[in-house]
């Protein structure tokens, strides 16, 4: 390292320093010196001593060049050389120089918008201490791999008692709540943790104190809480925060600690702004849907997700055998509960907070395609400026001849040109970081405003940003630079020098020169990005109208939670059972109903429905919901069979218990028996079969979420039989239209607020404004977005870039067209003339790009909306835009050609 | 051209170069011209040091933090630059000696055997 140190010292003061190369000078003439002292003394004359001595010593300056190219970073110094000059060359040619800057700032720009939101995503560390010995531990079924499911607490207690190869173990239970704001209630994040939470993440909190082992106990019901830093700094970052109340599900609970900045557990989106004791599960925090908390105590209450700091020289794959030993304990303990089961632990992912181990890996394969596709417009822009670079080499020519003469390298001459790309490449690199900047704080903006809790994406410029743009500009600078620079290089020096009038090198018939395949290569890729975009777009076109099974219009969606206005679940069933009622009871409604899911919303819940005698017996996994009576008229759909739920059955408590299902669950359960009268049984998770069922009625069958290719098997549940705090009132209008939906939410919000102004309206808007702001929709436009955008900037740079050679060849032609058209050629056949070269390029550009894009669209067939991967429309649409454009681009300096002046023309030269 | 190898062991007889700069400088600091007297005396004047090979020597030795320059003065009171031994250098002459006498004799064996 010292050495390293001294060695730089003396090497940049070899770079900067000119009294070096006085010091090396005079350190050679001193031993000339003591030479000819040498000479004098075996008796030579003064002079002839000191001749004698230089011709001993041969020639001073080579030495010194050589001694001082050891000191120097000769390759530094040369780039310095070669930046100053590039910089020159660049601010000489300002139009060249924007044009080539504007066209690598869209091609850099995108790559650096997609690379910052990856890097938010994936590379940005999260602010935990030592993040890779942080694993989760989740709970598996032996029987079945694959199935999970969470911990409870009396095994997470064990787990904590006996794992010695974790360092520290922490539990938390991630749900939403209401957080008084005013006299508003907003729906946010909390997380219900451990004592030792934040000790386990190795993040101290920014003030205050952490959870005590006796808030954390089970039922303790100590009203404490942490709040995250960004709720700290919007109330001004008051040291007095600590001991202040926040209003938590109407619960009054006292800060006693402020979150570092930042901190938001293992995952990057999901932020929470309230932390509670695990001793609050089950008072005043409920699971994520909204299901009555049951005590924490419970063995068979599997909700905890679990972390664990390994202990020191521990891994995932070495903690495996202790946590099966325990397992295997806990499995004799509590035979109940714990047969089958086993521990295991893997790497925590950062975008998923699940009791199954997920991995970000699919997440990274999508990254890498989307930058894949951004890589293709900077290779579009690449190609596009190597073509200019190439006609404005032709000018070059001389230069490069001179220099070439004057006995620089050819590596040498390339790499200066190199540099004069780079300092292009970096201009284009810093306008390209601005739009990105822009363009992904868009995009990460729009994610956030869909999700209606806090959820965030932290794109921003980091090292690792600016990082990776200086990398797309090197990797640019190759792409663009090298071609052009070695031909550039190559040649006639005698004929160069001359520069007699011809321009053009020659080349052997019958290959396609350079500039030509560069076009082929641009229309090829254009198209290919152009049709991309275009699937995309009819993707989400399709999506945006996409339905359920039933139509969205007439209906209003009104989401509330009684328990986070503080109501039980007595008072809440109170609530439900008497507001829709008088929803039911406003002029201009059709029909009112509720359930605990909405089709194409953010939550699911599923069930493993099991017939009883006769049928699949191994049961179907179904989406589950639970509905009030009226539900599925409220949506606008009759039953195939049988009927809805009584108000008395919705109620729940009385008679015998009933289900529905749909058609798609009834054909799997019996494809060949009326379904009617049935018997079945659902199982939760892991979790024993429940109560005996009765099968009322059969639903038209539906998809639950956007991305379902069929509809999905369902079962419903009356929303009597099990409370849900968190529901979603449907309401059905009798009039069509968006002034009688307008009217209508106002009234409903009225009647809600008259009927209890504590209860939380979360949202009231109508069905179609619910799903055009879900997150589903969200991706499927985000993504139509950046494709066709993609799509968009490669027609425009090839538009561009045909535009600028077209002209340029143009130009380089006025004498021969001059001279045609004073022999007589029309302006028709000037025009064809121009038009005639390249077509052939153009349309082998375009029979490329049809293979690329087939190629690119099944590459990402996967990721399409409801668009067959060959779609028609887009197949046939895209190709003829991009010739109309290119044709275009084309004809305008064609047209130029035919207005050359003969006279004018031949007088040029 | 820049000079590619940055150590100053290269090849049996070029690499001998340091070596011998190292030794000299072992039994204390000395300036270039010194250093190619003491090298030609000692060897009994069978070696002579090219003046044109051993500045950029020294000056790679220098680079590599085997020896350490500074600026001293003359017999004949002028200013010269000196060259002294650095421990990095001292541990270095040790392991050239070691692979020289290695070499040596190995060429020593095949002269008397082959």
């Amino acid at each position: 390292m010292l050495r390293f140190v001294t060695r730089l010292r003396l090497r940049l003061r070899a770079l900067f320093n000119r009294r070096h190369d006085q010091e090396l000078r005079e350190e050679l003439e001193f031993h000339v010196e003591q030479l000819a002292e040498q000479h004098r003394r075996a008796g030579l004359g003064r002079d002839q001593a000191l001749a004698a001595a230089r011709r001993q010593f041969g020639n001073l300056t080579r030495i010194q060049e050589q001694s001082h190219d050891v000191f120097a970073f000769r390759h530094v110094e040369d780039l310095l050389k070669d930046l100053r000059y590039g910089v020159r060359m660049v601010l000489k040619h300002p139009g060249f120089s924007a044009t080539a800057i504007m066209v690598l700032a869209l091609g850099i720009g995108a790559n650096s918008a997609i690379f910052s939101i990856i890097n938010a995503m994936l590379l940005k560390p999260l602010p935990i201490h030592r993040p890779g010995e942080l694993v989760g531990v989740y709970v598996e079924r032996t029987t079945a791999p694959g199935g999970y499911r969470g911990f409870s607490y009396p095994n997470f207690h064990e787990l904590r008692e006996q794992a010695a190869a974790f360092a520290d173990l922490a539990a938390h239970n991630l749900t939403l709540v209401g957080v008084g704001d005013g006299g508003a209630t907003r729906r946010v994040f909390a997380d219900a943790v451990t004592a030792n939470y934040f000790e386990t993440f190795g993040v101290p909190l920014a003030l205050g104190r952490t959870f005590t082992a006796a808030e954390e106990r089970p039922g303790a019901n100590l009203p404490v809480a942490i709040v995250s830093h960004d709720y700290w700094v919007r109330g001004g970052r008051r040291p007095d925060v600590l001991g202040e109340t926040i209003l938590v599900n109407a619960e009054p609970l006292t800060i006693v600690g402020v979150a570092a900045a930042g901190f938001t557990g293992s995952s990057v989106m999901l932020r929470p702004e309230v932390w509670l004791p695990l001793g609050l599960y089950g008072t005043v925090a409920a699971d994520v849907v909204g299901t009555p908390s049951r005590s924490l105590r419970e063995h068979d209450n599997h909700t905890l997700l679990v972390k664990g700091r390994l202990g020191p020289g521990r891994s995932v794959e070495s903690v495996a055998p202790e946590l099966e030993a325990i397992a295997a304990r806990l499995s004799r303990a509590y035979p109940a509960t714990n047969d089958d089961w086993t521990l295991r632990a893997a790497p925590l992912p950062r975008l998923n907070v699940s009791p199954m181990p997920t991995s970000d890996g699919p997440f990274a394969a999508l990254s890498a395609l989307v930058l894949g596709m951004a890589g293709v417009v900077l290779l579009i822009a690449c190609l596009n400026l190597a073509n200019m670079l190439l006609a404005r080499g032709a000018s070059r020519r001389r230069e490069m001849a001179i220099r070439l003469s004057l006995g620089g390298g050819r590596g040498r001459v390339v790499r200066q040109l190199l540099t004069e790309g780079f300092v292009l490449s970096v201009g284009g690199g810093a306008v390209g970081l601005v739009v990105a900047v822009w363009a992904a704080g868009a995009l990460a903006g729009s994610i956030e405003s869909v999700l209606p809790f806090g959820v965030a994406v932290g794109v921003g410029v980091d090292w690792r940003v600016l990082l990776g743009t200086l990398g797309f500009c090197l990797l640019g600078t190759l792409f663009f630079g090298l071609g052009p620079a070695w031909r550039m290089t190559r040649g006639d020096i005698v004929g160069d020098l001359k520069q007699q009038s011809n321009p053009e090198p020659r080349r052997r018939r019958g290959l396609p020169a350079p500039r030509d395949l560069l076009i082929v290569g641009q229309v090829a890729l254009s198209l290919a990005l152009l049709t991309v975009g275009g699937l995309f777009l009819r993707g989400a076109v399709a999506a945006s109208s996409a339905d359920p099974g039933f139509a969205f219009e007439r209906g209003l969606l009104l989401e509330t939670d009684p328990s986070l206005a503080g109501y039980d679940e007595a008072r809440g069933r109170t609530v439900y059972r008497d507001l829709l009622p008088r929803l039911r009871a406003l002029p201009g409604v059709d029909a009112v109903s509720m359930a605990s899911m909405v089709p194409f919303g953010a939550f699911f819940e599923s069930r493993t429905v099991v017939p009883v005698g006769g049928g699949d017996q191994g049961g179907r996994s179904a989406s589950f919901t639970l509905v009030a009576d009226d539900y599925f008229r409220a949506l606008g759909l009759s039953m195939l069979r049988g009927r809805e739920f009584t108000p008395a059955e919705a109620e729940g408590g009385s008679g015998p218990a009933a289900v529905i299902v749909d058609e798609t669950l009834a054909r799997a359960l019996w494809p060949d028996a009326d379904p009617l009268g049935r018997v079945v049984r659902l199982r939760q998770g892991g979790g024993e079969p429940g109560d005996v069922l009765t099968v009322v009625g059969v639903a038209p069958g539906r998809r639950s979420q956007m991305f379902d290719q069929q509809p999905t098997p369902h079962v419903y549940l009356p929303a009597g039989a099990e409370y849900r705090a968190s529901m979603n009132v449907h309401v059905r209008l009798a009039e069509p239209g968006r002034a009688a939906a307008n009217a209508m939410l106002q009234q409903v919000r009225q009647a809600v607020r008259g009927f209890d102004a504590r209860l939380p309206i979360l949202s009231l808007r109508t069905l179609e404004d619910f799903r055009a702001a879900s997150a589903g929709l969200w991706a499927v436009q985000a993504g139509a977005g950046v494709f066709s955008t993609f799509g968009g900037l490669a027609l425009f740079l090839a538009v561009v870039g045909l535009y600028g050679v077209k002209s340029y060849a143009v130009s380089r032609r006025t004498r021969e067209i001059g001279l045609r058209m004073a022999l007589g050629a029309g302006r028709a056949g000037v025009l064809w003339l121009v038009l005639r070269q390249g077509l052939v390029m153009t349309g082998a550009g375009l029979l490329f790009g049809v293979l690329l894009s087939v190629a690119t669209a099944r590459l990402l067939a996967g990721l399409l909306y409801e668009v067959r991967t060959f779609d028609p429309l887009v197949f046939a649409l895209a190709p003829m835009l991009l010739a109309a454009s290119v044709l275009l681009a084309s004809y305008l300096p064609a047209r130029r050609a035919t207005r050359v002046s003969p006279m004018e023309a031949l007088r040029q030269e | 051209m820049s000079t590619r190898s940055r150590t100053p062991s290269g090849e049996l007889l070029q690499g001998t170069l340091p070596l011998l700069i190292l030794r000299v400088l072992s039994s204390g600091p000395n300036h270039g011209f010194a250093i190619a007297r003491r090298i030609h005396v000692v060897s009994r004047e069978t070696l002579k040091v090219e003046e044109g090979s051993l500045y950029p020597a020294l000056h790679r030795m220098e680079v590599a933090g085997w020896i350490a320059g500074s600026w001293g003065t003359s017999d004949n009171n002028r200013r010269v630059r000196v060259y002294r031994l650095t421990p990095g250098g001292q541990h270095q002459l040790g392991r050239e000696t070691e692979r020289w006498q290695a070499i040596a004799g190995g060429v020593a064996a095949v002269l008397q055997e082959g």
